[in-house]
């Protein structure tokens, strides 16, 4: 009875709480833009409708994210308000339980969150009810969905999240901790989800660490077919259930420790809290208490002044004390997180293929302190609004606020006394990150600190966004002047800030602390984002002295609360000075606001490329008809370009030379400019009449006097100059920099509609009234004639630069020469190369070497151009390019060229490019730091041999544009990669490539994908298609592949057409392999063929003579899957191999091969029984993982050993 | 100090949102010494304590120390005032001289060593001294009352407010505290709100009786009490008694004596045999007059319903 009238109590209390249905609505509309705008391209490219189970649970777990700080308020103010409003010491000696006390509230508390989350599922099915534009998306609802998304995530959700919030808030007393604790679960179900399972790869323990479900919806993302994700419920998954279970048992025993530990004498608690706390009983009065004295009160006669140095030292008081406010739980959140980025940090520093990497300071501080690479640090925006608050909040939540209001102070020392408090402790914060991230680097081995990067990223940039970020959230709090409100306004404010592009919100004058982005690199430094960011900066902190002018005309001072009490008010503080620093403000804000608009959207929008798809959308509109028109045909290139990278300019004249090479009459060009450049000059070697030039989209047409004759020539004279002048909003292009510019062929001028110019997003295409499928493939025979851009060119170019720098081009390098104090390069080509141009420049160091063919006696020049510094791989680079050009000349041919160069480009990912005679690779590489750690794959030797491979499969096979195509290029450039590392390395380390390249295709995999041969899918084509040939290597024969590929090779290495297939690759494949086994290549290559092997057991007993007889019950299974996710049996009487091994109790802890032999094995069970002269420890079938088997681990299995009878 | 100040309070009102008449055209003109405001809770008294301190602000009136307008120039208000609220907490986790030395910095001392003294004076005052190291969140109601006593003194205020100082202080302390009160600056003005009739009568010179918003009477105790000499008639009775003496007489309170009632009733002329003249005192004074606001109020409320 009595905790039915508490809980009805409780509930109708809060209940009539407008700010509550405030909260609903928010939540409401939240939830209807995640489902129908941010999201949507899911559905939308992953082919599953809006009333997907799947979708419904995804968008449920992300909008929790929103709803967790929502509910914050609810069971603070339900464990606290008693206390913060007094009126314990009524209810505390009330007849009533602490059962029925703590029970009626919290169950109040987790009814009235239970409802307010309702609000997820009403959003979703508003989303699904109004689908708009995405009506094809539809489908008939599924209640059952909604429900499980609502009762298996939102509703344990919100009961650990309940439970947490109102122990920690019960038993600090702190109703507002409640929100601390939001934060907190906040941090660690990103940190399970970014760290544990993506950076770790550790999806099994991130999906029981993570209190929210976001792991173990995101692993479902890839794991699940479209039709899975429109059946199946992530909510009675297993791991779902277990997930909920653990947590829902943590939130439990969490209560009940709070039923344990809450005491009603407030003494109590205080003591234990160590807070002391204003319930503390009453000491005695001192010793030696004197109770009448006749003198009166003597006070020193003191000079009160209020001078600038009086308002000096007040300022700084007020700041002290705020600072020690902030510290007095801050320093936990701040050792945590510090504590956060030592432990995770190595993970940061072997994500590529588990290499460890140099931990440099500048790709420690991007990962460290831009949001872009790591929503974890979300909690410090979300900790500075809260200390904002309670900064706001202090003297009033300690009843102070009348003596301070009372007390000769003028408002600003108090706001700028808080406001330095709060700056002192993101200083601190900072320092601390410094000092963590430096042990970070001494903890990896690493010394180089580079003090003033470190400064210059956490002090100069970090910092300064911190600080406008507080401002805003302390005029927010004074303005709002109601704690929970402020504080989501603000919540609301930053989610905009950074996710506001999903809806169409970009950076730029309107948002506030905004800046066009930046990032860091050893070659380039901080440029080219500074300028700008530093224009953009000091127009938010324009903006920053007007919002602290608000808040001190606003600050409510005194008793009077309303707004418009304190606008009155406000008024009256408005002195002479006041509007001065206003109209000062509004004066910067215009002056710095009109620079950047005038930067950003006359200067920029002039001299660059544009941006935004509109532009694309128009030229496909107008000019797709021309796609099919035929045009010459490229054959040579050859340029002067001048790089300029102080003005960050480029200029080129050249000269292209073509032919027609149809069978028909070509009467007009149709000539694609680059957007951005200005045309100096565009002259064809025949006479023509312009017929259009649209200098906005690009596109010009020309008509020839006389037509040009099947087997004609053609030149074309340009010149052209690329200097973009201001900056964008977002988005600076960093091509061009003072040191470090890559400049591709984006700015030469093109023949024939460009269709890399089209939009490829179908949601973007359909907003821009295109047909969102965009039909992007040629048919068969024109794909197998080559299109443009898959010419072979002889190619030749000077290029110039800055004195002190290296200009590099494709082919080789003829001359360099100093001229009006620049450097020149001019580089020819040897032998025709694909038309795949880029140009660089910078300071570089070069290593130089030389590699001599053994069987020709051919040379090639290796150069290597580093950043100063860089040298920590040059020598396995160097000994894979020789390694591989062994290999590649031995199986395939010569090198058609007699340079060979690798050069480092900016940016920290472990990315390599490979272009004709030249292949890039990025900083990020050059910092991999393998010589820690031998047992492991080279990946820095692998990754050289893939790259050198490509100047054969790539350069000289070019295979047709169509699908699959890549295959023929990445996944044999890869194979070919595997047996350079054999042939160099050694057996060993080509099996741990091999079973590092399995341990990363069967991690989350999707399985309703495409057979390989049609497959675009990155993880298919670099990791499956490798593994297949392997595959194939081990059951056909290594000579017999080798065959295949050279046959292959051989018919199509020239780039004439017609151009190659994967169904050429697949041909050569069956030449080479016995007709016994062509079900297999067409199990693995023509199909998405899965095997489902299993060693149910095996056991094992020992004969009279010694020998052990071997038994295996095994179950096999095979099966195709198709792309919606549809499961077909196939029968199968295939060749598998079975073995048996020992314990591997030898040297190395290898187990050695007793037996490893093809059996035949059909659908269902079987038992296979061996005689070996050893005894077994272990037997299974497939044991090498030869075949695509989702569950690898169930195909051995330890050998029971049988007593002799 | 010769240039004696005064506060001058004319015509003030101040309603609040919900229609309460906190404050009805007052004025007042309160000269240097302790100032006693007596009133029943919800007087107004502290609405008009918190409109002297410049926290909140009268709908009309103007008021003036000496030349200073309290309505615009609160910031010279502020470096004379002296104000110590009704209901008031201290950050729990911040010890005694910290906090003080932390307000005397706010109250522009900025002479380091000055501020020590004071600080330690202050505190030597009010007995806080030896307690000057141990956190605030221990203090009991008196201590807490004598900080901010301390706090309000920091300065050398010529206006000091102090709103209710002595509700919920045991008898002991409170008499402590009215000691420390008496010791208040001789030269100021202090403004002592209270609802406890001896709170005045012990300390102040002049009083005003405030209710409903309204001054009901301004005057100087004793002479407030002389002109009841003679006027106040006491009687014991039984409780059942009490509703026919009410029909008969204008009773200024009654009190509870030994399980007895005691009635003060108010006559110009001997009301008869069973009551005897006494000797008045404040409570009586300060009853008289609510007991007549209440009465006129009575009678004007009939009035209106017969019109």
């Amino acid at each position: 009875m009595k905790l039915w009238e508490t809980f009805r109590y409780e509930v109708v209390y809060q209940v009539r709480n407008v700010s509550i249905w405030v909260f609903f609505l928010f939540l409401l509309i939240i939830t209807y833009l995640l489902a129908s705008e941010v999201f949507i391209d899911e559905p939308v490219v992953g082919g599953y409708s809006l009333f997907a189970p799947y979708y419904i649970a995804k968008v449920s777990v992300i909008a929790y994210i929103v709803g967790i700080l929502i509910l914050a308020p609810i069971p603070g103010n339900a464990a606290t308000r008693d206390i913060e409003t007094r009126m314990y010491p009524l209810l505390y000696t009330a007849p009533i339980s602490k059962f029925v006390y703590l029970g009626g509230r919290f169950l109040a508390a987790l009814t009235l969150g239970a409802i307010l989350m309702t609000a997820i599922p009403a959003g979703i099915l508003g989303a699904s009810l109004f689908p708009g534009e995405h009506v094809l998306l539809t489908a008939p609802i599924i209640p059952a969905a909604y429900l499980n998304a609502y009762f298996l995530f939102v509703l344990p959700n919100t009961f650990v999240a309940m439970a947490f919030m109102f122990a920690v808030a019960t038993l600090s007393r702190r109703g507002i901790a409640s929100f601390l604790v939001a934060i907190l679960i906040f941090f660690i179900a990103f940190a399970s989800w970014q760290l544990i399972a993506v950076n770790e790869g550790n999806w099994k323990l991130a999906k029981l660490t993570d209190p929210l479900g976001i792991s173990l919806i995101q692993e479902l993302k890839t794991l699940w077919s479209p039709v899975e994700k429109n059946t199946l419920m992530a909510g009675t998954q297993t791991w779902t259930l277990l997930n909920r279970l653990i947590w829902c048992l943590i939130a439990l025993s969490l209560l009940v420790l709070t039923y344990l530990r809450f005491r009603r004498e407030p003494t109590a608690i205080s003591n234990k809290m160590g807070k002391g706390g204003r319930f503390s009983k009453f000491p005695t009065t001192p010793e030696g208490f004197h109770i009448l004295k006749d003198t009166p009160i003597v006070v020193p006669q003191v000079q009160q002044t209020f001078g600038f140095s009086s308002r000096a030292l007040q300022v700084i008081t007020v700041s002290i004390e705020s600072f020690k406010v902030v510290m007095g739980w801050g320093w936990i959140a701040f050792t945590c997180l510090a504590i956060f980025v030592f432990l995770t940090s190595p993970s940061w520093f072997s994500d590529f293929h588990h290499a460890s990497q140099l931990p440099v300071s500048g790709h420690l501080l991007i990962l460290l302190e831009n949001h872009t690479y790591n929503a974890i640090w979300f909690v410090i925006p979300l900790l500075i609004l809260y200390y904002a608050g309670e900064l706001v909040w202090r003297e009033r939540e300690a009843r102070l606020h009348e003596i301070i209001g009372a007390a000769p102070i003028p408002i600003w020392i108090s706001f700028a006394g808080k406001f330095t408090g709060l700056f002192l402790a993101l200083v601190l914060m900072q320092v601390l990150m410094m000092i963590s991230g430096m042990m970070v680097q001494m903890r990896l081995g690493y010394y180089d600190f580079e003090f003033p990067l470190y400064l210059k990223i956490l002090f100069g940039i970090r910092l300064v966004d911190y600080t406008l970020l507080g401002l805003l959230a302390f005029v927010i709090h004074v303005v709002v002047n109601q704690k929970y409100i402020g504080n989501l306004i603000i919540i609301l404010f930053f989610v905009i800030a950074f996710y506001g592009y999903l809806i169409g919100i970009e950076p730029g004058l309107f948002v506030y602390g905004s800046d066009p982005g930046w990032t860091y690199s050893e070659i380039r430094g901080l440029e080219p984002y500074m300028y700008p960011w530093f224009v953009f900066k000091l127009y938010w902190v324009a903006w920053a002295l007007l919002l602290a002018v608000v808040a001190n005309l606003l600050w409510p001072r005194g008793t009077e609360r309303t707004l418009k009490q304190r606008i009155q008010e406000g008024s009256r503080r408005l002195t002479r000075q006041t509007k001065a620093i206003t109209a000062f403000a509004v004066m910067l804000i215009l002056i710095f606001g009109g620079f950047i608009f005038y930067n950003t959207s006359i200067l920029h929008p002039r001299t660059a490329a544009p941006e935004g798809e509109e532009w694309k959308a128009d030229y496909e509109k107008l000019y797709r008809k021309y796609a099919d028109s035929p045009q010459p045909w490229l054959t040579a290139v050859n340029l002067h370009v001048e790089i300029f990278p102080e003005l960050r300019a480029v200029d080129i004249r050249g000269r292209q030379s073509y032919v027609n090479r149809t069978g028909s009459r070509i009467d007009s060009i149709h000539l694609a400019t680059a957007l951005g450049v200005e045309n100096h000059l565009i002259r064809f070697s025949r006479t023509s009449t312009p017929k259009l030039i649209d200098e906005k989209l690009g596109h010009h047409i020309y008509v020839l006097d006389k037509p040009l004759l099947p087997g004609d020539s053609l030149h074309l004279d340009f010149h052209v100059s690329f200097s973009p002048q201001g900056f964008p909003n977002y988005g600076i292009d960093a091509s061009l920099v003072k040191n470090g510019s890559s400049v591709d062929d984006a700015w030469l001028p093109k023949m024939g509609y460009q269709k890399s110019r089209e939009i490829e997003d179908p949601k973007e295409r359909s907003k821009q009234g295109l047909n969102p499928n965009r039909m992007f493939l040629p048919s068969l025979d024109v794909a197998r004639m080559g299109i443009p851009g898959q010419e072979r060119i002889d190619f030749e170019a000077v290029v110039g630069t800055d004195k002190e720098q290296i200009a590099i081009a494709p082919g080789k390098l003829q001359r360099s020469w100093s001229e009006n104090g620049r450097s020149y390069f001019h580089y020819s080509t040897e032998a025709p190369i694909i038309n795949d141009i880029a140009f660089f420049s910078a300071d570089y160091d070069v290593s130089e070497s030389q590699w001599k063919s053994k069987e020709t006696g051919q040379l090639v020049d290796i150069e290597i151009l580093y950043h100063p510094g860089h040298t920590l791989n040059l020598e396995r680079m160097v000994n894979g390019i020789h390694a591989s050009l062994d290999y590649l000349t031995k199986q395939l041919g010569p090198y058609p060229h007699s340079e060979i160069r690798f050069l480092e480009n900016t940016g920290y990912n472990k990315g390599m490019q490979a272009n004709p005679t030249n292949v890039w690779y990025r900083t990020g590489y050059a910092l991999l730091n393998q010589a820690s750690d031998s047992e492991r794959v080279d990946v820095t030797f692998a990754t050289v041999a893939h790259e050198v491979a490509h100047q054969w499969w790539g350069h000289q096979l070019s295979p047709a544009i169509m699908k699959g195509n890549i295959l023929l290029i990445e996944s044999l450039a890869w194979y070919s990669a595997f047996e350079i590392i054999e042939e160099a390395l050694g057996k060993e380390k080509f099996l741990d490539l091999v079973h590092q390249f399995q341990q990363e295709y069967f991690s989350p995999q999707a399985r309703s994908v495409q057979p390989l041969l049609k497959a675009n899918d990155h993880t298919l084509i670099y990791r499956k298609g490798p593994l297949v040939l392997y595959t194939i290597r081990e059951y056909v024969g290594k000579e017999q592949v080798r065959m295949a590929l050279k046959n292959l090779f051989k018919k199509n290495a020239f780039g004439s057409p017609p151009l190659p297939t994967p169904q050429d690759l697949f041909s050569e494949l069956q030449k080479v392999t016995p007709d016994s086994m062509h079900y297999l290549l067409h199990d693995l290559l023509a199909t998405n063929t899965y095997w489902d092997l299993k060693t149910e057991q095996s056991s094992a007993s020992q004969t009279k003579e010694g020998s052990w007889q071997v038994s295996l019950d095994v179950q096999a299974r095979k099966y195709t899957v198709d792309t919606l996710g549809v499961e077909t049996d196939v029968p199968m009487d295939d060749w598998i191999q079975i073995g048996i091994f020992d314990a591997g109790e030898g040297q190395k802890g290898e187990r050695e091969a007793l037996y490893l032999k093809w059996h035949r094995i059909s659908s269902g069970k079987q038992t296979i029984k061996v005689n070996l002269p050893n005894k077994p420890a272990y037997a299974g079938i497939d044991p090498s993982n030869l075949l695509m088997d989702l569950k690898r681990g169930n195909n051995t299995s330890k050998v029971a050993l049988q007593q002799q009878e | 100090m010769k240039d004696q100040i005064a506060l001058g309070i004319q015509n003030v009102s101040k309603s609040y949102p919900n229609g309460v008449k906190a404050l009805q055209n007052i004025s007042l003109t309160i000269p240097p010494g302790m100032y006693g405001l007596l009133g029943p809770n919800g007087a107004g008294k502290s609405t008009l304590m918190r409109i002297l301190a410049t926290l909140q602000e009268p709908d009309e009136g103007t008021i003036y120390f000496g030349n200073i307008d309290v309505l615009r120039q609160k910031e010279e208000v502020r470096q004379t005032l002296g104000y110590l609220p009704q209901d008031f907490g201290l950050h729990p986790n911040a010890r005694t001289e910290e906090l003080l030395n932390y307000f005397a910095v706010l109250k522009g001392i900025k002479d380091n060593k000055a501020r020590r003294e004071v600080v330690e004076a202050l505190l030597k005052q009010t007995n806080l001294w030896d307690v000057r190291h141990q956190k605030l969140g221990g203090f009991s109601g008196g201590m807490r009352q004598r900080f901010g006593v301390a706090i309000a003194m920091l300065g050398n205020p010529k206006l000091i407010i102090v709103d209710e100082p002595t509700a919920g202080l045991d008898p002991a302390e409170r008499v402590r505290y009215l000691n420390l009160l008496s010791e208040m600056g001789e030269n100021s003005v202090v403004i002592l709100s209270t609802h406890i009739v001896e709170d005045v009568s012990e300390l102040c010179t002049r009083m005003a009786v405030i209710n409903k918003g309204q001054i009901l009477l301004e005057t100087e105790p004793h002479k407030a009490i002389e002109n009841l000499n003679g006027k106040v008639w006491r009687r014991v009775i039984e409780k059942n008694a009490l509703p026919r003496l009410e029909l008969e007489h204008v009773i200024i309170s009654t009190k509870l004596l030994g399980g007895r009632t005691v009635v003060h009733i108010f006559s110009e002329t001997s009301p008869g045999n069973d009551f005897e003249l006494t000797s008045p005192d404040l409570e009586d004074v300060y009853f008289t007059v609510i007991a007549q606001d209440f009465r006129k109020n009575l009678e004007q409320e009939v009035k209106e319903v017969l019109v």
